[in-house]
Protein backbone atom coordinates (compact mmCIF):
# COMPACT_ATOMS: atom_id res chain seq x y z
CA UNK A 1 0.00 0.00 0.00
CA UNK A 2 1.36 3.87 -0.62
CA UNK A 3 -0.04 6.84 0.06
CA UNK A 4 1.10 10.13 -1.21
CA UNK A 5 0.30 13.69 0.07
CA UNK A 6 1.85 17.31 -0.70
CA UNK A 7 2.21 20.00 1.82
CA UNK A 8 1.87 23.63 1.72
CA UNK A 9 5.59 25.24 2.95
CA UNK A 10 3.88 26.89 6.44
CA UNK A 11 4.57 25.82 9.75
CA UNK A 12 0.93 24.30 10.21
CA UNK A 13 1.65 21.55 7.56
CA UNK A 14 3.24 19.61 10.25
CA UNK A 15 0.62 18.93 12.17
CA UNK A 16 -1.28 17.78 8.70
CA UNK A 17 1.29 15.53 8.20
CA UNK A 18 1.25 13.86 11.57
CA UNK A 19 -2.54 13.51 10.56
CA UNK A 20 -2.32 12.52 7.26
CA UNK A 21 0.90 9.94 8.52
CA UNK A 22 -1.36 8.73 11.57
CA UNK A 23 -3.97 7.65 8.87
CA UNK A 24 -2.20 5.19 7.63
CA UNK A 25 -0.96 3.52 10.80
CA UNK A 26 -4.38 2.77 12.39
CA UNK A 27 -3.53 -1.13 12.59
CA UNK A 28 -0.32 -0.75 13.92
CA UNK A 29 0.98 -1.05 17.32
CA UNK A 30 0.97 2.21 19.71
CA UNK A 31 4.88 2.38 20.02
CA UNK A 32 5.58 2.33 16.07
CA UNK A 33 2.61 4.60 15.26
CA UNK A 34 4.37 7.06 17.78
CA UNK A 35 7.67 6.87 16.75
CA UNK A 36 6.32 7.08 12.81
CA UNK A 37 4.45 10.04 14.34
CA UNK A 38 7.41 11.64 15.59
CA UNK A 39 10.08 10.89 12.78
CA UNK A 40 7.67 12.79 10.62
CA UNK A 41 7.07 16.05 12.59
CA UNK A 42 10.90 16.68 12.52
CA UNK A 43 11.34 15.65 9.00
CA UNK A 44 8.36 17.72 7.90
CA UNK A 45 10.03 20.62 10.49
CA UNK A 46 13.22 20.70 8.69
CA UNK A 47 11.33 21.20 5.09
CA UNK A 48 9.94 23.68 6.28
CA UNK A 49 12.68 25.30 8.47
CA UNK A 50 15.94 24.22 6.59
CA UNK A 51 14.57 24.32 2.96
CA UNK A 52 11.74 27.00 3.04
CA UNK A 53 9.66 24.66 0.70
CA UNK A 54 6.63 22.60 0.03
CA UNK A 55 7.17 18.92 0.43
CA UNK A 56 5.69 15.57 -0.09
CA UNK A 57 5.45 12.70 2.24
CA UNK A 58 4.96 8.50 0.71
CA UNK A 59 3.85 5.95 2.54
CA UNK A 60 4.85 2.36 2.04
CA UNK A 61 3.78 -0.32 4.32
CA UNK A 62 4.47 -3.86 3.21
CA UNK A 63 3.41 -6.64 5.76
CA UNK A 64 6.75 -6.61 7.43
CA UNK A 65 7.94 -2.80 6.94
CA UNK A 66 6.55 0.85 6.67
CA UNK A 67 8.90 2.83 4.66
CA UNK A 68 7.96 6.73 4.58
CA UNK A 69 9.51 9.22 2.23
CA UNK A 70 9.92 13.31 2.81
CA UNK A 71 10.62 14.86 0.04
CA UNK A 72 11.68 19.05 -0.63
CA UNK A 73 13.17 21.04 -2.72
CA UNK A 74 15.60 22.20 -0.82
CA UNK A 75 19.52 21.72 -1.37
CA UNK A 76 22.27 20.93 0.90
CA UNK A 77 22.37 17.12 2.46
CA UNK A 78 21.05 16.81 6.35
CA UNK A 79 22.91 15.13 8.15
CA UNK A 80 22.27 13.84 11.86
CA UNK A 81 24.39 15.75 14.10
CA UNK A 82 25.07 14.80 18.23
CA UNK A 83 23.65 17.52 19.71
CA UNK A 84 25.23 18.41 23.23
CA UNK A 85 22.51 18.86 26.19
CA UNK A 86 23.51 22.66 25.87
CA UNK A 87 22.50 22.73 22.56
CA UNK A 88 19.04 24.15 22.12
CA UNK A 89 18.21 22.81 18.60
CA UNK A 90 19.80 20.16 16.40
CA UNK A 91 18.05 16.77 17.56
CA UNK A 92 15.74 16.28 14.30
CA UNK A 93 17.46 13.59 12.49
CA UNK A 94 19.03 12.71 15.68
CA UNK A 95 15.69 11.39 16.84
CA UNK A 96 15.74 9.67 12.97
CA UNK A 97 18.55 8.20 13.61
CA UNK A 98 17.71 6.89 17.22
CA UNK A 99 14.01 5.18 16.39
CA UNK A 100 14.34 4.41 12.80
CA UNK A 101 15.84 0.84 11.81
CA UNK A 102 17.65 2.33 8.57
CA UNK A 103 17.49 5.76 7.20
CA UNK A 104 19.00 7.97 4.89
CA UNK A 105 19.40 10.60 2.51
CA UNK A 106 19.07 11.47 -1.57
CA UNK A 107 19.18 14.32 -3.97
CA UNK A 108 17.94 14.26 -7.62
CA UNK A 109 19.36 16.30 -10.43
CA UNK A 110 16.11 17.95 -10.65
CA UNK A 111 16.63 19.76 -7.34
CA UNK A 112 14.46 17.56 -5.16
CA UNK A 113 15.88 16.14 -2.03
CA UNK A 114 14.22 12.89 0.00
CA UNK A 115 14.88 12.19 3.61
CA UNK A 116 13.50 8.53 3.93
CA UNK A 117 13.86 5.79 6.91
CA UNK A 118 12.13 2.71 7.52
CA UNK A 119 10.62 0.49 10.66
CA UNK A 120 9.81 -2.76 11.26
CA UNK A 121 6.39 -3.45 11.74
CA UNK A 122 4.54 -5.62 14.22
CA UNK A 123 1.10 -5.27 13.88
CA UNK A 124 -1.59 -4.82 16.25
CA UNK A 125 -2.31 -8.12 17.30
CA UNK A 126 0.66 -9.84 15.89
CA UNK A 127 4.19 -11.31 16.48
CA UNK A 128 7.30 -10.37 14.33
CA UNK A 129 7.56 -12.17 11.49
CA UNK A 130 9.69 -10.49 9.33
CA UNK A 131 12.29 -12.19 7.22
CA UNK A 132 14.68 -9.53 5.78
CA UNK A 133 13.88 -11.60 2.34
CA UNK A 134 11.18 -9.84 1.51
CA UNK A 135 12.54 -6.94 1.54
CA UNK A 136 14.36 -4.49 -1.01
CA UNK A 137 16.86 -2.26 0.86
CA UNK A 138 16.60 1.25 -0.81
CA UNK A 139 19.67 2.01 -2.93
CA UNK A 140 20.15 5.14 -1.57
CA UNK A 141 23.75 6.27 0.79
CA UNK A 142 22.90 6.09 4.28
CA UNK A 143 23.96 9.50 6.00
CA UNK A 144 26.81 9.91 8.07
CA UNK A 145 25.41 10.45 11.94
CA UNK A 146 28.82 11.80 12.51
CA UNK A 147 28.84 14.71 10.54
CA UNK A 148 28.12 18.25 11.24
CA UNK A 149 24.75 19.76 10.37
CA UNK A 150 26.40 23.41 9.39
CA UNK A 151 24.80 24.30 6.30
CA UNK A 152 21.12 24.10 8.27
CA UNK A 153 21.28 26.32 11.25
CA UNK A 154 18.75 27.09 12.74
CA UNK A 155 17.69 30.68 13.55
CA UNK A 156 15.25 32.24 15.78
CA UNK A 157 14.62 35.12 14.27
CA UNK A 158 12.28 37.01 16.41
CA UNK A 159 13.02 35.89 19.87
CA UNK A 160 17.06 36.91 19.72
CA UNK A 161 16.28 39.98 20.89
CA UNK A 162 14.76 38.29 24.07
CA UNK A 163 17.84 36.11 24.75
CA UNK A 164 19.80 38.27 26.85
CA UNK A 165 16.67 38.50 29.55
CA UNK A 166 16.27 35.11 29.33
CA UNK A 167 19.94 34.04 30.13
CA UNK A 168 19.98 36.64 33.12
CA UNK A 169 16.78 34.36 34.48
CA UNK A 170 17.57 31.87 37.60
CA UNK A 171 16.03 29.20 36.76
CA UNK B 1 -5.32 22.69 1.78
CA UNK B 2 -6.89 21.38 5.20
CA UNK B 3 -8.09 23.39 7.78
CA UNK B 4 -6.15 22.42 11.26
CA UNK B 5 -8.87 22.69 14.25
CA UNK B 6 -7.97 25.80 16.72
CA UNK B 7 -8.63 23.36 19.40
CA UNK B 8 -5.96 21.07 18.50
CA UNK B 9 -3.12 24.07 18.87
CA UNK B 10 -0.44 23.74 21.66
CA UNK B 11 -1.58 26.47 23.88
CA UNK B 12 0.78 27.60 27.14
CA UNK B 13 -0.82 29.36 30.08
CA UNK B 14 1.49 31.54 32.49
CA UNK B 15 0.37 31.14 36.41
CA UNK B 16 2.38 32.65 39.26
CA UNK B 17 2.50 30.68 42.29
CA UNK B 18 2.86 32.37 46.06
CA UNK B 19 5.69 30.91 46.56
CA UNK B 20 7.05 32.84 43.59
CA UNK B 21 7.20 29.85 40.97
CA UNK B 22 6.32 31.05 37.71
CA UNK B 23 4.56 27.97 36.55
CA UNK B 24 4.07 27.42 32.24
CA UNK B 25 1.12 25.17 31.77
CA UNK B 26 1.82 23.46 28.14
CA UNK B 27 -0.77 21.64 26.50
CA UNK B 28 -2.04 20.04 23.04
CA UNK B 29 0.27 19.48 20.39
CA UNK B 30 4.16 21.34 20.68
CA UNK B 31 5.53 21.57 17.62
CA UNK B 32 7.33 24.37 14.98
CA UNK B 33 3.42 26.04 14.62
CA UNK B 34 3.10 26.25 18.47
CA UNK B 35 6.85 26.74 19.69
CA UNK B 36 6.35 30.32 19.44
CA UNK B 37 3.40 29.96 21.78
CA UNK B 38 5.94 28.49 24.42
CA UNK B 39 8.54 30.62 24.01
CA UNK B 40 6.00 33.72 24.61
CA UNK B 41 4.80 32.43 27.83
CA UNK B 42 8.49 31.84 28.98
CA UNK B 43 9.83 35.92 28.23
CA UNK B 44 6.46 36.96 30.02
CA UNK B 45 7.58 34.69 33.38
CA UNK B 46 10.99 36.26 32.89
CA UNK B 47 9.39 39.79 33.31
CA UNK B 48 7.32 38.44 36.26
CA UNK B 49 10.57 38.34 38.44
CA UNK B 50 9.28 35.08 39.65
CA UNK B 51 11.97 33.10 41.63
CA UNK B 52 11.87 29.84 39.71
CA UNK B 53 10.00 28.09 36.63
CA UNK B 54 8.26 25.08 35.69
CA UNK B 55 6.53 23.38 33.00
CA UNK B 56 3.31 21.63 34.08
CA UNK B 57 3.52 19.11 30.70
CA UNK B 58 0.95 17.13 32.03
CA UNK B 59 -1.79 17.87 28.89
CA UNK B 60 0.67 18.10 26.39
CA UNK B 61 -0.32 15.03 23.78
CA UNK B 62 2.82 15.44 21.41
CA UNK B 63 5.93 17.13 21.31
CA UNK B 64 8.82 17.10 18.88
CA UNK B 65 12.50 18.58 19.28
CA UNK B 66 10.89 21.83 18.07
CA UNK B 67 8.84 22.33 21.58
CA UNK B 68 12.00 20.71 23.52
CA UNK B 69 13.91 23.97 21.57
CA UNK B 70 11.43 26.29 23.37
CA UNK B 71 12.00 25.11 26.29
CA UNK B 72 15.62 24.46 26.49
CA UNK B 73 15.67 28.12 25.43
CA UNK B 74 14.63 28.89 28.82
CA UNK B 75 17.17 27.44 30.66
CA UNK B 76 20.23 29.00 31.83
CA UNK B 77 23.18 26.06 31.85
CA UNK B 78 24.22 24.43 34.20
CA UNK B 79 20.28 24.31 35.65
CA UNK B 80 17.71 21.96 34.44
CA UNK B 81 14.86 22.47 32.67
CA UNK B 82 11.88 21.62 35.52
CA UNK B 83 8.89 19.68 34.28
CA UNK B 84 5.92 18.86 35.98
CA UNK B 85 3.93 15.84 35.75
CA UNK B 86 4.87 15.11 32.36
CA UNK B 87 2.82 13.15 30.07
CA UNK B 88 3.79 10.10 28.18
CA UNK B 89 4.28 11.83 25.26
CA UNK B 90 6.98 14.27 26.84
CA UNK B 91 8.69 11.31 29.02
CA UNK B 92 9.22 9.57 25.39
CA UNK B 93 10.77 12.21 23.65
CA UNK B 94 13.08 13.05 27.05
CA UNK B 95 14.10 9.08 26.34
CA UNK B 96 14.55 9.30 23.05
CA UNK B 97 16.67 12.05 22.99
CA UNK B 98 18.81 11.09 26.14
CA UNK B 99 17.87 14.45 27.79
CA UNK B 100 17.08 13.35 31.15
CA UNK B 101 19.81 15.41 32.57
CA UNK B 102 18.53 18.58 31.12
CA UNK B 103 14.91 17.56 31.64
CA UNK B 104 14.39 17.00 35.15
CA UNK B 105 10.82 16.33 36.69
CA UNK B 106 10.12 19.50 39.89
CA UNK B 107 11.16 17.55 42.99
Amino acid sequence: MTAMRRFANVTTSVRLARRFVAEQLTDFDDVTAESVILMVSELATNSIRHAASEFSITVTSTRQHLHVEVTDYGSGTPVARSALPSDTTGRGLQIIAELADDWGVHSKRSGTKTVWFTVRLTRAGETDTATSAAVTKPKQTRSNPRSSYDTMNLRYGNLAAFNDRRRSFVG
Amino acid sequence: MDEVDDDEHGTATLTLEADGTAVIAVEGEIDLSSGDTVSAAIIHAVDCNCTRLVFDMSEVRFMDSSGFSALLESRTPPAPVLLRKPSHAVRRLIETTGLGDVMQIEP
